[in-house]
């Protein structure tokens, strides 16, 4: 498998996007876009559901037959019902170089709340996470430069996913420069 | 857990708040505090961090590190926090921003979310007892003669027999205070001022608790936040539970009274000032010093008295609209005591000396101050106001008598608020006008101006006048003369004082050394001459005294013993006016009541709110019922109807505690205060009346003490004893009647408390007296200066009588139903009032067996406060009935867990 992390280029482009549709088929359609998305550009959509805000993040694929857009449902659940007018924005994520990664492991956690000889079950809650494997990465020079970015998204190019993402931990284990662990970062569900 | 927070200013548009990831909500709540209602909780209370993101800052307005201290948020914020469950469950209340963080890792905001209580609170907090009366005819004038109409006409008056409108908020019923009742059998008078004073009025007010509850909410509502009040106790928005109770015709009588507006038919009088007035005067008459040697001389100028009154060229003694008006034509007084004339209002008011043109300032003219002599026999030559050793500098004042006696004492000042200085180095050395020049004890301004000389002549003194030697007399100047100041009045508050009436005012204007010294040329011996000038050597032929030997000296501020201040101001008369409202006296006075209420009653809505909850038990409680915001006002044992199974949601993973009552108790002490009346402990054995003391249990030690702070309507709200009817009563120069005398003295009205009563039907009519001042005019034989007397309420001018007025009901402590307010009767039995008490639930929870467990709970069911209102059974304690007093715990969108502190009932 090949992924990649991209650092951010972003552009807020919420005018043209005003009409963004959720459809069906759990894509995405910018029917009035004058914006031309190119090949594994990855957009973040922000919409509202009720009184709460949700987000996907999606991975383009520009082929002649036209612009696709595809996400990750198990940790964006897709919600069809969601009106033009309660879509609150989009920015698109543009690499400009890509940091391929041998390997990444994603983890997912879930938590139950339990009461009673019964087990009764009163919360659950689910966190994602993922990991990169160090491969030597210095951090200075080459790695910080992530580490201070306010936004960050990563890109699986085997499934068409894309994903934010938080570093997790502040602590990182140098040896002359070098990673000797694993990076985790925290996944954005929204 | 996923959960969104919005806030608003106005709670109508709202704004999202960044939150942290997986942002933890925990849940408090307290059922009661029986110290202080406005800890109670509910149903919802907890702080929360957010991050300082750029969103929050903005819409806070505050930024730490960029913006001034100044924009930091102190207001409070509307919240609604919605839980992404399948119930959608909304919280709704009252957000305050506690804190920022910063110059950290994760800077954050702690804010604390609370219900809307604390705001409901906070909007009563500073307000006075009639902010929340906003309709017409609370805030609208009426006339006192409109106040004798009926209530069914638009007055205060009732109707003979017929219970009183229980729907109006305020009412005037007839409230004993004199122990009249007692004296005559019947409400027979009402005085609108008792004694002397503002503070002891006759016109007290009341408030329905239920109507003045139910204002509460109108007055809190608006059309985004609709409020409103519910109480079963109180039968408001609910049926009421107890019925005996008759919450309708339950009254709080406050300590304040019924005002006349300022502004019509305001209270007030002139003082004319006299030419010349003294302040300093001391008695100089004596031929011996205080050491007992024989003077110099002695001297009876301008008598020995501060001279002050009311001065008029033609003298006179009227009967005026306001009081008696007496204008003497002198210097000083009548007596010796150097009153000329005053002003004697027929009742008190809060008022202002002003000067009687109303300017800011008049000129003095010149001001010429008399020095006739220094220290005690230092008849003076010459006065040197430019000489090296001269740097006194003088003051001048104006002092308010009373009665005889200064009141108040206001130096004047300068048009730049500084007090006026006048340095007699810039003052001119002229002749005064006492006699010093002729032989005689008389000049033109009458006998008070001229010197007396005593000394020994032989082993006899001899009253003979004293003068200067012929060398003399032309250019004597014992007289400092200052060109015209304009005079300024300081600041109100040195100007505002109370005028009683039945006293006497008078004033004077004067100028008096403050600091420094004079340089003066003296006369130290006088020679007896005949009436030619010769020395004699024999009784007989001394004539006078003439001087002949002088000496100059320097004198200090102590020295100037005698002085007189002549100003030649014309406009120097001034005007005592009320500037507050006052004792309602004529029919045409006017009033408003939301006005008498704020300027009487010291304490606001939240405390009169404080003392029905501790009186009646009642805790407050918010809940939302998604129409409106409901304050809920009543003792929680009444709330608690309905009883639920708790068995599904208790953690019986956990063990469950139960536990002796904290406080096991011996007794039970309810106590009214005692605001020292006479029927608030009439035998006198250290016990309120109504106050009780009643076993709870018979292993307790100590006792529980309900101190409630305020008490009950008891027959009358008066004072002491009081044996006194005054001299001319004594004497059968006026009756007691007229003199008013009463067997109790009267309250304070300030300090006679807050009392509880129910309102029940006038019996009879009474008659409204006001003071009135005489003197010798229709009294010729008065023992007094004055005298006070009561008359019927009569018109300015048509001097037409007021007749008898119905008061809008009789106070009593028990309800036609039978409910006493006392909770131990005159026979101490106690009553349906100490059943209340008693069964309150946190007298209850101090006897009873407390319990602890924790359990799982929609999270819906606690964003009001009928959750909490169940009783719960479980099967863990043999299914008795658990009363809930606090929970804590953490909010998992559609569940809450929580930890449960309650009692078994």
């Amino acid at each position: 498998m090949s992924y990649e992390i991209k650092t951010v280029i972003a552009q807020e482009l919420a005018p043209n996007f005003s009409n963004i549709r959720l459809l069906n088929n759990g894509t995405i359609d910018f029917p009035s876009s004058t914006f031309s998305f190119q090949d594994q550009d990855i957009v973040h959509v922000r919409y509202k559901s009720g009184n709460f805000r949700k987000g996907i993040y999606l991975l383009a694929a520009v082929r002649d037959s036209g612009t696709s857009f595809t996400f990750d449902s198990n940790v964006y659940p897709f919600d069809a019902t969601v009106l033009a007018a309660n879509v609150l924005g989009a920015s698109v994520y543009r690499a400009s170089g890509f940091t391929k990664i041998s390997q990444i492991d994603f983890n997912v956690e879930v938590a139950h709340g339990l009461f009673s000889n019964e087990y009764k079950k009163y919360s659950t809650s689910k966190d994602f996470t993922l990991s990169i494997n160090a491969e030597n990465k210095r951090f200075f020079d080459s790695f910080d430069d992530y580490a201070y970015e306010g936004k960050m998204v990563i890109a699986d190019f085997c499934n068409d996913y894309a994903y934010g993402i938080a570093l997790r931990d502040n602590n990182y284990g140098l040896i002359k420069n070098v990673f000797n662990t694993k990076i985790l970062f925290n996944v954005a569900t929204r | 857990m996923n959960l969104s927070l919005h806030l608003s200013t106005d709670n109508v548009s709202f704004t999202e708040i960044d939150l942290f990831p997986n942002q933890v909500l925990n849940y408090d709540a307290e059922f009661y505090d029986d110290k202080d209602i406005t800890k109670v909780k509910l149903p919802f209370s907890t702080d929360i961090k957010i991050p300082l993101s750029s969103a929050n800052k903005l819409f806070f307005g505050y930024d730490p590190l960029s913006d001034d201290v100044s924009s930091y948020p102190k207001s409070d914020y509307f919240y609604r926090i919605y839980i992404d469950n399948t119930d959608q469950t909304e919280l709704y209340g009252i957000l305050k921003v506690e804190e920022f963080e910063y110059n950290s890792d994760e800077p954050y905001i702690t804010v604390s979310l609370k219900d809307f209580l604390s705001r409901f609170m906070s909007e009563l907090k500073d307000l006075k007892i009639g902010d929340i009366l906003t309709d017409s005819f609370h805030t609208t004038r009426h006339e006192i003669s409109d106040f004798f109409d009926t209530t069914a006409n638009g007055g205060e008056a009732g109707t003979i027999g017929t219970q009183p409108d229980v729907n109006r908020i305020v009412n005037f019923p007839y409230i004993d205070l004199n122990n009249d009742v007692e004296k005559y059998g019947f409400s027979k008078r009402q005085f609108t001022e008792y004694g002397s004073g503002t503070k002891r009025p006759g016109i007290i007010p009341s408030l329905s608790v239920k109507e003045y509850l139910k204002q509460i909410g109108t007055y809190l509502s608006t059309s985004s936040i609709p409020v409103r009040v519910k109480s079963k106790l109180f039968g408001i928005n609910e049926t009421e539970a107890i019925p005996d109770f008759e919450s309708e015709k339950l009254q709080v009588v406050l300590p304040g009274n019924l005002q006349a507006k300022q502004d019509v038919n305001t209270r007030k009088f002139s003082l004319l000032r006299a030419s010349r007035q003294s302040g300093r005067n001391e008695s100089l008459s004596s031929e011996t010093d205080i050491d007992g040697n024989n003077k110099v001389h002695s001297t009876n100028y301008f008598g020995s008295y501060a001279s002050f009154g009311n001065f008029s060229s033609t003298p006179s003694t009227t009967y005026q609209k306001f009081g008696i008006k007496r204008a003497l034509n002198a210097f000083f007084g009548e007596d010796t005591q150097g009153e000329a004339g005053y002003f004697c209002p027929n009742i008190s008011f809060d008022g202002r000396i002003q000067w009687f043109n109303g300017n800011d300032s008049n000129p003095s003219g010149n001001i010429t101050l008399n020095i006739p002599t220094l220290k005690e026999d230092r008849f003076v030559y010459k006065l040197f106001p430019q000489n090296g050793n001269t740097d006194m500098k003088f003051a001048v004042y104006m002092d308010l008598y009373e009665d005889g006696y200064p009141k108040k004492r206001i130096r004047l000042e300068d048009s730049n608020g500084a007090p006026i200085v006048l340095a007699a180095q810039d003052a001119t050395a002229v002749a005064g006008d006492s006699e010093k020049s002729t032989p005689v004890f008389t000049n033109a301004l009458g006998p008070d101006h001229s010197i007396k000389y005593t000394a020994l002549f032989g082993l006899l003194s001899q009253e003979k006048p004293a003068i200067l030697d012929s060398t003399r007399q032309l250019d004597y100047s014992d007289a400092l003369q200052w060109s015209s100041e304009d005079l300024y009045l300081p600041e109100n508050e040195f100007l505002e004082t109370t005028f009683f009436g039945d006293s006497r005012y008078g004033f004077n204007l004067f100028v008096e050394p403050i600091s420094g010294s004079i340089f003066a040329e003296t006369i130290t011996a006088f020679a007896p001459v005949n009436a030619s000038g010769n020395i004699v050597n024999n009784v007989i032929n001394l004539n006078h005294f003439r001087s002949n030997a002088s000496a100059n000296a320097i004198y200090g501020v102590n020295d100037l013993r005698k002085v007189v201040t002549e100003m030649a101001g014309t406009t120097l008369n001034i005007e005592c006016k009320a500037n507050k409202d006052f004792i309602p006296y004529f029919p045409s006075d006017e009033y408003i009541i939301k006005d008498s209420l704020n300027n009487t009653v010291e304490f606001g809505p939240q405390e009169l709110l404080s003392k029905i909850c501790k009186r009646f038990a009642c805790g407050l409680f918010y809940e939302f019922d998604g129409s409106f915001h409901n304050l809920i006002i009543d003792p929680i044992h009444l709330l608690r109807t309905s009883t639920v199974s708790i068995d599904d949601s208790v953690d019986d993973l956990k063990s469950i505690k139960i536990f002796r009552p904290k406080d096991l108790y011996k007794n039970l002490s309810v106590s009214n205060e005692d605001f020292g009346l006479f029927f608030d402990d009439e035998d006198d054995n250290g016990r309120t009346i109504g106050s009780t003391i009643q076993e709870l249990n018979t292993d307790g030690v100590d006792d529980l003490e309900i101190k409630l702070e305020s008490s009950v309507f008891f027959k009358s709200l008066c004072g002491d004893v009081y044996f006194e009817s005054g001299e001319n009563v004594v004497q059968g120069i006026i009756s007691e009647e007229q003199a008013g005398v009463v067997r109790n003295v009267p309250p304070i009205v300030s300090e006679m408390g807050t009392r509880f009563a129910y309102l029940n039907p006038p019996s009879n009519e009474t008659n409204i007296l006001v003071p009135f001042c005489i003197t010798y005019i229709s009294r010729a034989n008065l023992n007094t200066t004055t005298q006070r007397i009561y008359r019927t309420m009569f018109a300015d001018g048509t001097l037409v009588e007021q007749p008898n007025h119905v008061f809008n009901g009789e106070l009593s402590h028990v309800s036609s139903a039978g409910f006493n307010l006392l909770a131990e009767d005159e026979v101490g039995t106690t009553t349906d009032y100490y059943d209340l008490i008693s069964s309150a639930e946190f007298v209850k929870a101090k006897s009873s067996v407390g319990v602890e467990f924790s359990m799982v709970v929609l999270t819906h069911e606690v964003d009001n406060v009928s959750f909490m209102l169940n009783k719960s059974t479980l099967s863990y304690i043999n299914n008795q009935k658990v009363l809930i007093k606090s929970v804590s715990g953490e909010v998992f969108e559609k569940y809450t867990y929580l930890d449960v502190k309650g009692i078994i009932e």
